[in-house]
């Protein structure tokens, strides 16, 4: 995509299938609202997007950008280089300019920016005074605000998007302001979609997209979670607000009493999983969650619903550690405190969702799981899939949506903990339950008998932590193999869990129309691992797990540790780093360079 | 960020004594008790006990109909003593259990009891916010003064 004169000044039209936007300013001018609408726009117009933001986590002021990637075709990940860099001050001209391809747009506001002679030479530049003609076309009460809105109609105009459902968009964020703001925001969209930047630049068209099965959703990572938990019959959580999990929490907060659930903010982290542990002992299954800091904390009363099997969904918005670490960016650090955090031999069930579809239907999952297996079940998220905007096709909510009441019906004896059963699968009775041999149970962290009286007795002590553990073993064997993205054999296999998927299988296909042999597999369930892995891994002569979390100690990351620990599999080695970015598609094949061998590739 | 607005049933509600109904009888203490209580010969708990049999007697609870709810601590043995639902639950943060019990399920009597480490110490945040919300439970602190 690059830009042109047209022949005799007449702006060219060219039709391209994506686009990489990034719009760079400062936190409070409305990055992420203009971003946003491209983004909801892209899903309107059954179009594939990926967004990814940086905000400081200064509480007010500091630098922001927002990248949108819309495409006509498949849309994997958010996009390595931008084709046009929207800029308001010096800073974020200085600081994103190479962020841009080779012969990309630079569109900066002229009243902030002063360009520089050797960047004018390999990019676009394109100055327009942002600032002034806001303040002209709204009459600048209100300073510069605005701005954002009017660089909207910018780059409408250059990508030809649709007017009438970007100021529909418009109207649905303003619309319950007062009124004199909305008129502001569509006089400063018009403003900015009628400055004849065309006569300067090319403008480009998106080819049609392939019509989709459905209508399209368009929401964050974050809200995607807090639907599917709504929608699994979660009717109580509780939780204490940090970034980036609070989303899920307003959520939860604010649509669970119209389903006449209840969401309680509580003093601290230890009290909210207590909360939801109380909740979940009283008969449905109950959320908490939080990030790093915050689960660090619950870890105790995880080991009790652990030993009280007791179902309990924590989901784990994973952001930079450790301790404070860095609030407002994406990290993969926190899985092996979703494995084996709290003391003592605590088995239970993680998760994790490779993007914004998944938080909906993983969230739905890990409540079945709960209720099933009366287990506490983690799902891993993180700063990247929790902000970032997508597009997928509306779940079809009569089949999703559960009620999970429990059945009160009295029963004639009850064994809470019964090791009869050959998979250590125990279903439950909840309080309110009458039962008629007049034996009730009680649920407590001590070691007990099968009644849940505490017992010392070293016979029972093996007996129920096999039960533990075998209930576990038991979701194994139904957990299905996940599917390689490529050929099942060949020289080189990328490895990963989460907001990865994307990048790696980009790097995938990349590599493959350079000829390597390259494939990936994503893997889903990470405790317990699903079967089959190693007759995968056999496929391959070079196994790298791609994270974003520290190498270690010895040279590979959390996940590959897990596997190299169940697998004793020496090919499995790190590709790691911890720059609260997600990975770029080139930072992969860079990185793999070295086990891309073609001499290697297997016969 | 304001403070979250918990609907609190009616306290009409909360004196619910389960209608008589002819199949059953009211519990006695026999049905009712269930381990013998493990504390020292002399020491007040048991009176805490006997009485907490007695208020069951006298209000007609039903077995399903409450549940016993300790932290972690001498007076903490409480659950394994009473013929009923229950949990014990980790040292401090029996009060915030408990409130879920109650917040989630407002069909049922919710007991806490504790200690004073279990409920002033590594408690004490909770039963202050415990407090604050004003939750429908009824916590027994029982000071030993260790």
């Amino acid at each position: 995509m690059v830009a042109q004169r047209g022949e005799g000044g007449m702006p060219k039209v060219s039709k391209i299938s994506e686009a990489v936007i990034r719009i760079a300013g400062n936190s409070q001018d409305g990055i992420q609202a203009i971003g946003g609408f491209l983004a909801r726009l892209a899903g309107r117009s059954a179009q594939e997007v990926m967004t990814f933001m940086t905000i400081p986590s200064t509480i007010s002021g500091g630098p922001s950008i927002f990248q949108v990637r819309i495409g006509s075709g498949e849309v994997l990940s958010a996009g390595d280089d931008a084709d046009v860099l929207l800029a308001f001050y010096q800073h974020s001209y200085e600081e994103h300019i190479e962020s841009l391809k080779q012969g990309g747009i630079v569109l900066y506001d002229s009243d902030h920016v002063e360009p520089k002679a050797e960047w004018q030479q390999q990019y676009h530049h394109v100055g327009i005074p942002i600032s002034t003609l806001t303040i002209e076309a709204i009459g600048g009460t209100a300073k510069d605000k605005g701005k954002n809105i009017f660089a909207l109609g910018l780059v409408g105009r250059i990508f030809d998007l649709d007017v009438a459902k970007l100021e529909a968009l418009i109207g649905e964020r303003f619309g319950g302001k007062d009124v004199s703001v909305l008129n502001n925001a569509l006089a400063a969209f018009q403003a900015g979609y009628n400055f004849s930047v065309g006569n300067v630049l090319e403008t480009f068209k998106f080819v049609d997209s392939k019509g989709k099965d459905g209508r399209q959703v368009v929401m964050n990572g974050n809200e995607a979670l807090a639907y599917g938990l709504i929608a699994a019959g979660v009717r109580f959580g509780a939780a204490y607000p940090i970034t980036p999990w609070s989303d899920v929490m307003e959520i939860l907060r604010r649509e669970l009493p119209k389903y006449g659930g209840t969401f309680v903010q509580c003093e601290d982290e230890i009290a909210a999983i207590s909360m939801a542990n109380g909740a979940s002992f009283a008969g449905r299954v109950a959320v908490t969650g939080s990030s790093g800091p915050g689960i660090s904390l619950k870890m105790e009363s995880l080991g009790w619903a652990v030993m009280a099997e007791v179902p309990l969904v924590v989901i784990n918005v994973q952001r930079g550690g450790p301790s404070t670490g860095l609030p407002t960016q994406v990290e993969q650090s926190d899985l092996n405190l979703a494995c084996f955090g709290s003391h003592g031999d605590a088995p239970r069930v993680v998760l994790a969702p490779a993007d914004v579809e998944e938080c909906f239907y993983t969230a739905i999952e890990a409540v079945n799981i709960a209720r099933k297996y009366n287990v506490p079940v983690f799902v891993l998220s993180d700063q990247s899939i929790a902000t970032r905007i997508e597009a997928f096709t509306e779940p079809n909510m009569e089949k999703v949506c559960q009620d999970i009441t429990p059945d009160l019906t009295p029963v004639a004896d009850y064994k809470p903990y019964d090791l009869s059963s050959p998979d250590g699968v125990t279903p439950r009775v909840v309080p309110g339950t009458r039962i008629m041999s007049g034996r009730y149970p009680i649920a407590g962290g001590l070691e007990h008998d099968e009644l849940g009286h505490p017992t010392a007795s070293p016979k029972l002590h093996m007996e129920m932590t096999a039960k533990r553990r075998k209930k576990l073993q038991a979701l194994a064997a139904t957990l299905p193999t996940p599917k390689v993205y490529g050929p099942p054999e060949g020289n080189l296999l990328l490895v990963g869990w989460g907001s990865t998927q994307g990048p790696i299988r980009e790097a995938v296909d990349r590599a493959r129309a350079g000829g390597d042999s390259v494939s990936a597999l994503h893997i889903k369930y990470l405790n317990p691992l699903p079967p089959g892995l190693e007759d995968i891994f056999s496929g391959f002569n070079a196994i790298r797990v791609v994270e974003i979390n520290d190498e270690g100690l010895y040279g590979y990351g959390q996940l590959a540790g897990l596997l190299r620990a169940r697998y004793c599999e020496l090919k499995i080695r790190g590709i790691n780093k911890t720059d609260g970015l997600n990975w770029k598609v080139k930072e992969i094949l860079e990185r793999a360079q070295t086990a891309i061998n073609p001499s290697q590739r297997k016969q | 960020m304001t403070a979250p607005v918990i609907e609190i049933p009616s306290p009409k509600a909360s004196l619910l004594v389960s209608p008589p109904s002819t199949d059953r009888k009211p519990l006695t203490k026999k049905e009712i008790a269930a381990d013998h209580p493990t504390w020292c010969p002399g020491c007040g708990d048991f009176s805490v006990l006997a009485l907490y049999f007695k208020m069951i007697e006298k209000r007609k609870l039903w077995q399903e109909k409450f549940t016993t709810i300790s932290g972690i601590g001498c007076s903490s043995r409480f659950p394994y003593f009473v013929q009923a639902y229950g949990a014990h639950y980790i040292h401090g943060r029996s009060l915030p259990f408990a409130s879920g019990i109650s917040l989630s399920r407002p069909d049922l009597h919710v007991f806490v009891f504790g200690g004073d480490g279990d409920l002033f110490s590594i408690g004490g945040n909770h039963f202050t916010h415990t407090a604050r919300k004003n939750i429908k439970l009824t916590c027994v602190a029982m000071d030993n003064w260790v």
